[in-house]
């Protein structure tokens, strides 16, 4: 299953930006030291990449090193709280796209 | 109608406001004004040194508030390795703010100015990595 989800925040920058759209794909059987990831922390959903996987556990960093809150303060979180793997940033002609496909279905 | 993307569900690059912009001289400018406040208060009248405490105490606390958040937003695990000192140096920096509201003595003001300079020496040198 796939998902679209709307960036908020600095932590992924400059390769995901605030209010960039990525989608998302539910599948999470094959993690990679690499990947971006939507995990579940804290209560939220949080985006950021895989650095590091140890006795099953994934070590989560931002690409702003400077700017980002993650396992470096919260430690390695387990596979179970990965919720989708990150599988491209939308660009703007297919969210343009979308809003007009959503316009002409709820209009 | 107003393209919005709000109905797409957020997901959190989460960091700290203000995003990746932390900057000791924030501290450093209200430390320094305490200490021009000192210098200049007992000359002062006795109505203007009531309003020279109240704006220090302000100061005092804004150079505190700036530390705290260098100290828990910016610095990172890796950065005590390096720097094991860090956290008794914030410790004692925001504690000497503190004594500033309590003193007029311009030295009190002038070893947290000192304190900063050294929080900020480290500052710059985790940003040159």
């Amino acid at each position: 299953m796939f998902l679209l989800r709307r960036v908020h925040g600095e932590s992924m920058s400059p390769t995901i930006k605030h209010g960039e759209i990525i989608l998302a794909k539910r599948n999470v059987n094959q993690l990679r030291v690499g990947q971006v990831v939507i995990a579940n922390v804290d209560n939220r959903q949080v985006i950021k990449r895989i650095s590091k996987i140890k006795h099953g556990e994934l070590f989560l960093e931002g690409d702003n090193k400077e700017g980002s809150t993650d396992s470096r303060e919260y430690g390695f979180v387990s596979r179970s709280n990965i919720y989708a793997k990150v599988i491209a940033v939308l660009s703007k002609r297919y969210i343009s796209l979308l809003l007009d496909v959503r316009s002409s279905l709820f209009s | 109608m107003k393209k919005t993307l709000n109905f797409i569900k957020p997901v959190y690059a989460h960091c700290d406001l203000p995003c990746g912009v932390y900057d000791p001289v924030q501290a450093k400018v209200e430390a320094q004004s305490v200490l021009e406040i000192d210098k200049k208060i007992t000359n002062l009248s006795e109505e203007d040194k009531e309003r020279a405490i109240f704006i220090k105490e302000e100061r005092s606390e804004l150079v505190k508030r700036h530390l705290w958040i260098l100290w828990t937003d910016y610095f990172k695990p890796e950065h005590l390795e390096k720097y094991p000192n860090l956290h008794d140096l914030f410790w004692q920096a925001t504690k000497q703010a503190g004594l500033t509201k309590r003193s007029t003595d311009p030295k009190v003001a002038e070893k947290l100015l000192e304190q900063i300079e050294e929080i900020s020496k480290i500052f710059w040198e985790t940003k040159k990595v």
